[in-house]
């Protein structure tokens, strides 16, 4: 239709007819290219519908073999772990840092926490690193520097009688299983050591932590790791810390699953 | 009289003191420190031991300290049986300490220390003795006898102490020594029952030696002695009597010991404990290898002990000055830490003359504590302390700067950290080389880093508030051993 009514146009205005008819056609010309992705609109709205449905169906039997799998159910291996030490699991859904807690009969709190996302990303050879030690004794990659992952874990112990608290901060190494404590920092209040918030953490940036805890006096170090061992701070916490964030990651990726799918039916 | 008192981690030997010198000595020790000075020894028949379990009276009257020939000496005879002794040292305890006679001392008896110390004789090591060996009452190896009377342990159902006083009411009442042989042309023919317990191989090897009785009857009547002891021995055999402190023996076997504290009071199984003792005993081979396998690290310990000892030595020259007793130190062993050889920052020396200060004092302090507690003058005092304290102060400096004698640099920067094993289970030590890993790690980098904003000018805020990072903290890490054996020194 508007393309007529150019036309006729056109013919009611002969005196500058050559040049308009001119300028008109290639203004059609662009028109008519112009014109082409109102059409392909059209089309691909109905392939999108296609596509989200896809994505719902595959999510769909994902869950279906996810939950088939996954039990909900605690596993032994990490319950055994809790109740040896009282340690309660503290629920954080949704969420990648893990807590767990226990009231100690001396008027202390216990606190770790860890980065499930980072556990479980760790690459978990069941090679001892003794072993690639001893092998490097007799290779020539004796000059390469060993690369472990390692994932942190912090630890604060609070006392309830005054309200300070101690954190301490640990790196795990999930393939010999073994704990370093890298500082120890004391708090006046517990609050401070566990708030979470952007500006705690640069007050608590700011806060002196102490020297290289390798560089303390032996004996100070020694009775600090005793102190940790007594907490349950041990070979079977980085056992536990395995087992417990594949099962959270396991319950955590069901969930994802499960809002991606919402989102798509 | 022999008489070794202790002080502390140092056993007192006095030169020539008489019993009138001891006691004075004591209870003038006794009024002046109310349980510290000299730690308390008892001159009425307390008595030392040695190793082969002689007793060595320090009774009135009977003080004979004569020696003879390097192998050989004659000392006067046991005056009581160990009961007594052991008695009397918790009297001595109860009066020191102000605690009740019938328990053991709890408190030190050094001037003004408030270490626990009980100090009991000291048993020599018998390793080198077969277990049939030593029980016997007489050894003899070729011609010279070992023991003769009065071994260290009890023999069978007999009671020693028993027997020790039935020997001795024979030797008064016969007059002369019983010689346990009888030698004819037919052979040998030994009398006393204990050479039944012997083997045949080294009865057979046996030969007589006859007691030079004209020299013993040519002492004085004072020191003539009642019981005739013959000391000879071999050199691994170290008789020489000395009293240790109980309280003291845990620092010899230090972390050992201290584990073996830890496990008494937890309940851990078996297996725990066995563990843990373990883990232990891995940690310090560790730093016995370290330290047997380079030669810098064994010389930077011997450095330090050697400073260790002039102090004392320089202590105990004061104290023999003061009081006539001479000191014997004991300087052990001590493993200096691993960073100095790799990390020279500023908090690693500071940290390194603390440990160098604490060491010093932990070796020097008792002996400096009783001094200071003999002193009278409060002038004294204080000048001591202050000449005592810039003396330490100046073999702190000069030692943090002959030691490390060798400091390793990774020249390739490729090693983030070293890791060396942990004494506890579950534990292992981490010493970092570069700060900024280090930083990263542990989130603490995140305000001068590109994943930060900031809310005022004062104040950088990390966008990530999260208390871990959410990725693996990828290290590279060398162990200690493969460093020192690596990387390039610099003196």
């Amino acid at each position: 239709m508007f393309l007529s009514v150019l036309r006729r146009a056109a013919t009611k205005t002969p005196v500058c007819a050559i040049t308009r008819t001119t300028a008109v056609s290639q203004s059609l010309k662009r028109l008519t290219v112009t014109s082409a992705p109102v059409r392909t609109f059209l089309t691909t709205q109905v392939r999108g519908d296609q596509q989200r449905q896809n994505v719902s169906d595959i999510l769909k039997s994902e869950i279906k073999v996810e939950t088939e799998s996954f039990s909900d159910e605690v596993p032994a291996l990490f319950k055994d772990y809790l109740t040896k030490y009282k340690f309660d699991v503290v629920e954080n859904k949704g969420q990648n840092e893990a807590q767990i807690v226990r009231k100690t009969d001396n008027g202390e709190t216990v606190r770790v926490f860890f980065d499930v996302a980072q556990v479980a990303n760790l690459p978990f050879d069941e090679a001892p690193v003794e072993e690639n030690l001893a092998d490097d004794d007799a290779g020539e990659e004796d000059f390469d520097s060993m690369a472990d992952n390692f994932a942190n874990v912090n630890v604060v112990v609070a006392k309830e009688s005054d309200g300070s608290a101690l954190s301490f901060d640990l790196l795990m190494n999930l393939q010999d299983r073994s704990f370093f404590v890298d500082s120890i920092t004391p708090y006046t209040s517990a609050e401070l050591a566990l708030d979470d918030t952007a500006e705690a953490q640069v007050k608590k940036d700011a806060v002196y932590h102490g020297p290289p805890f390798s560089n303390l006096d032996e004996e100070l170090q020694e009775t600090l790791e005793i102190y940790l061992e007594s907490r349950g701070i041990n070979e079977e916490l980085a056992s536990f810390i395995s087992a417990y964030s594949e099962f959270k990651e396991g319950a955590e990726y069901v969930s994802w699953l499960q809002n991606m799918k919402r989102f798509f039916d | 009289m022999l008489c070794i008192a202790r002080i502390g981690r140092y056993a007192v030997v006095p030169r020539k003191v008489t019993v009138a010198e001891t006691r004075r000595l004591f209870s003038s020790s006794r009024t002046k420190n109310a349980g510290g000075g000299v730690t308390k020894t008892d001159g009425s028949g307390g008595g030392t031991s040695d190793s082969s379990g002689n007793s060595s009276s320090s009774g009135a009257g009977t003080d004979t300290a004569a020696k003879g020939s390097a192998n050989c000496s004659v000392r006067a005879p046991p005056a009581r049986p160990r009961a007594d002794r052991s008695d009397r040292t918790r009297e001595i305890g109860g009066q020191a300490s102000g605690q009740s006679p019938g328990k053991l001392p709890s408190l030190a008896t050094l001037g003004g220390s408030s270490v626990r110390s009980v100090i009991v004789p000291r048993v020599q090591p018998t390793d080198h003795i077969g277990a049939d060996t030593i029980h016997t009452e007489g050894l003899f190896a070729g011609y010279r006898p070992l023991f003769l009377g009065n071994s260290s342990l009890p023999s069978g159902s007999g009671d020693f102490n028993g027997y020790t006083e039935h020997r001795m009411d024979s030797f008064e009442s016969e007059g002369k020594p019983v010689i346990p042989w009888d030698a004819s042309i037919s052979g040998l023919l030994y009398k006393d029952n204990a050479f039944g317990k012997l083997s045949k191989d080294i009865v057979h090897r046996l030969r007589p030696f006859k007691v030079d009785s004209e020299k013993l009857g040519g002492l004085p009547a004072a020191e003539k002695p009642q019981l005739i002891v013959m000391k000879v021995h071999n050199t691994k055999i170290n008789d020489e009597s000395e009293l240790v402190d109980l309280f003291n023996v845990k620092h010899t076997k230090k972390y050992r010991q201290h584990h073996h504290n830890e496990l008494s009071k937890q309940n851990l199984t078996v297996l725990e404990r066995q563990k843990r003792l373990t883990t232990v005993k891995n940690y310090q081979i560790a730093l016995q290898k370290l330290a047997f396998n380079y030669k810098f690290i064994r010389d930077d310990q011997i450095a330090l002990r050697n400073v260790i000892k002039k102090l004392n030595r320089h202590f105990s020259l004061k104290f023999e000055e003061m009081s006539g007793l001479t000191v014997q130190n004991e300087s052990r062993e001590s493993f200096l830490p691993i960073y100095i050889y790799f990390q020279t920052s500023i908090v690693s020396k500071r940290l390194f003359k603390r440990f160098l200060r604490n060491k010093i004092d932990f070796h020097t302090s008792p002996l400096i504590s009783t001094i200071f507690a003999n002193l009278k003058a409060d002038q004294e005092k204080v000048t001591f302390e202050g000449e005592t304290g810039q003396l330490l102060t100046k073999r702190v400096n000069s030692l943090a700067e002959h030691i490390p004698s060798l400091v390793f640099v990774d020249i390739m920067r490729s090693t983030e950290c070293l890791i060396h094993p942990g004494p506890v289970p579950g534990f292992k030590k981490m010493y970092w080389l570069n700060q900024r890993k280090r930083r990263a790690t542990f989130g603490r980098h995140k305000r001068d880093k590109d994943y930060v904003f900031s809310i005022s000018r004062d104040q950088v805020v990390s966008r990530n508030g999260s208390r871990c990072m959410s990725h693996p903290v990828n290290i590279y890490w060398k162990d200690t051993t493969q460093a020192f054996r690596e990387w390039e020194y610099y003196n």
